[in-house]
């Protein structure tokens, strides 16, 4: 486990060199943040309720910044693994006493926690200031950052599991793609699950998405200890069956390896 | 025992072929024409603890395939292989804190970060104790003079530069068995000298075993003592590497620019295949004219400007090799 921390520690160290690019996503954030305040803002005035689907105006904008902070942060691992079966490059990585698709979450992971740590303080700054008003508590952040961190290692897992895919289709992207629209939908990027038709509410719940983008913005937002241990237990059930498909895909995978060049 | 030893070693890919065109696309869909390469036709061989070992063959001939196999990063489509008593693909990690490995066309190092954190990542990864890890890593740094550097990200050292630390990674965790393919690729007469030298100094210093893949064969003559040339995934020579050169090393060819006319040359065991103006290419069969004598009586006779001397290519010297059956 320390082995796969220091790589964990190696791949956030090496983050630091896509500085300017980060800097550019933090200006996305705010501008995006910027826009749903806007419409959330008048969305509350022309309906003149203080609450929809029981959340108010400043939780509602607040749970969108922690759902944004978490699907900005998300993993791009399955490019490098795509990239790297197709030209033949995983020797290197092979010839080590590791796991490989476990080595590449943990690359994956060090690649997403500067990233979050980042959105995270852009996103709280801009809702901060424009909405002059503070939703959570110290318990809710608390939730967040435990619910967030399994959030990403089950993202981690799917990337690497799509990225694996790439030994039997050669473009990946469309279901990188698939995913990623799912996360904005059913996961509840954009609006919580409480304002679904209840028959959809029903259905998503059955669904791994929701534990990366609705459960960590909602416990910081609403915090609950009931609803805490549910979304735990449930995150690490995905992150157990994502586990376990990741090593069966791998298993497969090993015997299709073409490494090419001579 | 022997350290390496393969039996009837194959490897055959599957690929899929697509015809041009539309109708070619659309074909491929539904009846995909697939094509099956031999890439390692049922090799055996044994080498000892301590050897240097060549691997050579044209590119394409099953080198960087058998190598792999034998790494544990593929799998064979049949035969055995064992390496330090392990079946490579099997027990690929168990396997992976005894061997190292350096592939000369790709890099272990992390790209944006200094030489430094690599070697420190690679000793957590191989669990090396640190007072262990930091008498090995200098010991390194000064063999392989590569001091410097250990603080540079890795994107600004030179292919050299780099070659170095590559190689000085794969050797902290003390391998036993050293797999090197095309290590000296794409680098320069000066720092090909070096690198070899370098690998050299480890096998008689720590008694490592040396298992190296080239398509130069000068690579093999400074370096090894055992040689295998494969061709088309089928080994078609393996003795001692004085033999091979002997019998099918044996000419050179010596390119010269000379600041004055060309006036011929005799001697036993030389040829002139062209010349035009100032510049002249021999042919030098090395068993009865040494290199040598031959340069140092070419500098003597005429004002050279520039003099290369090259080994004959490989796929001449696999064409002597069937030759002579």
């Amino acid at each position: 486990m320390i082995r796969y921390g220091f790589v964990l520690w190696t791949s956030a160290r090496q983050q630091w060199v896509y500085r300017s690019e980060m800097a550019a996503r933090a200006v996305q954030m705010v501008l995006f943040m910027g826009v749903f305040m806007a419409l959330w803002t008048t969305a509350y005035s022309v309906s003149g309720r203080a609450e929809l689907a029981g959340y108010s105006l400043a939780q509602m904008v607040w749970y969108l910044a922690m759902t944004e902070t978490v699907t900005l942060s998300t993993s791009r691992i399955f490019l490098e693994i795509s990239e790297a079966v197709r030209a033949g490059d995983l020797a290197y990585t092979l010839a080590r006493p590791l796991s490989y698709p476990f080595f590449q979450v943990a690359n994956s992971l060090g690649g997403s926690v500067p990233r979050f740590l980042l959105n995270l303080l852009t996103a709280s700054a801009v809702v901060a200031l424009g909405m002059r008003q503070l939703a959570g508590s110290p318990a809710g952040l608390a939730a967040f950052l435990v619910l967030a961190a399994l959030a990403l290692l089950l993202d981690a897992l799917v990337a690497v599991l799509i990225g694996l895919v790439a030994f039997w289709i050669e473009e990946v992207n469309p279901i990188y793609w698939i995913y990623n629209k799912l996360l904005f939908t059913v996961g509840g990027l954009f609006l919580p699950l409480e304002m679904f038709p209840p028959w959809l509410q029903r259905a998503v719940r059955w669904l791994p998405f929701q534990f990366i983008t609705y459960a960590p913005a909602r416990a910081f937002v609403a915090f609950e200890p009931e609803f805490l241990i549910r979304a735990v237990a449930g995150q690490i059930a995905c992150i157990i069956l994502f586990a376990a498909l990741v090593l069966l895909v791998w298993r497969w995978a090993q015997r299709r390896m073409v490494v090419h060049g001579g | 025992m022997p350290i390496i030893e393969t039996r009837q070693l194959s490897k055959t890919f599957v690929t899929r072929e697509k015809q041009a065109g539309l109708r070619g696309s659309v074909r491929a869909l539904f009846r995909p024409i697939q094509r099956e390469i031999q890439a390692v036709k049922a090799i055996s061989f044994t080498v000892e603890e301590g050897e240097r070992v060549a691997f050579i063959g044209p590119n394409g001939a099953g080198k960087s395939t058998t190598i792999k196999m034998l790494v544990g990063i593929l799998y064979p489509t049949s035969g055995q292989a064992q390496v330090l008593g392990l079946i490579p693909w099997r027990e690929r990690q168990k396997l992976a804190y005894q061997i190292g490995a350096v592939f000369g066309q790709k890099s272990q190092l992390w790209y944006h970060l200094p030489p430094q954190d690599s070697f420190d990542l690679l000793a957590r990864i191989y669990e090396l104790h640190p007072a262990a890890y930091r008498q090995r890593l200098s010991h390194l740094v000064e063999l392989f003079e590569i001091g410097e550097y250990l603080d540079a990200p890795v994107r600004k050292l030179s292919l050299g530069e780099r070659m170095r630390c590559e190689i000085a990674a794969s050797l902290l965790h003390r391998p036993r068995i050293l797999f090197l393919d095309e290590p000296t690729i794409g680098l320069d007469v000066v720092v090909k000298q070096r690198i070899r030298d370098l690998i050299l100094e480890l096998n008689q210093q720590e008694g490592v075993t040396i298992f190296l893949t080239s398509h130069d064969a000068g690579d093999v003559e400074v370096l090894c003592k055992r040689a295998m040339v494969i061709n088309h995934g089928e080994v078609i020579f393996d003795g001692r590497v004085s033999t091979l050169k002997r019998d099918y090393i044996h000419s050179k060819t010596v390119s010269l620019k000379l600041a004055e006319p060309w006036q011929g040359f005799d001697r036993p065991g030389v040829q002139v295949l062209k010349h035009k103006g100032y510049g002249v290419k021999l042919q030098v069969d090395t068993n009865t004219a040494p290199i040598e004598e031959v340069i140092g009586q070419l500098l003597a006779r005429y004002a050279v400007a520039d003099i290369n001397v090259d080994n004959p290519p490989m796929e001449e010297i696999i064409a002597r090799i069937y030759e002579r059956g």
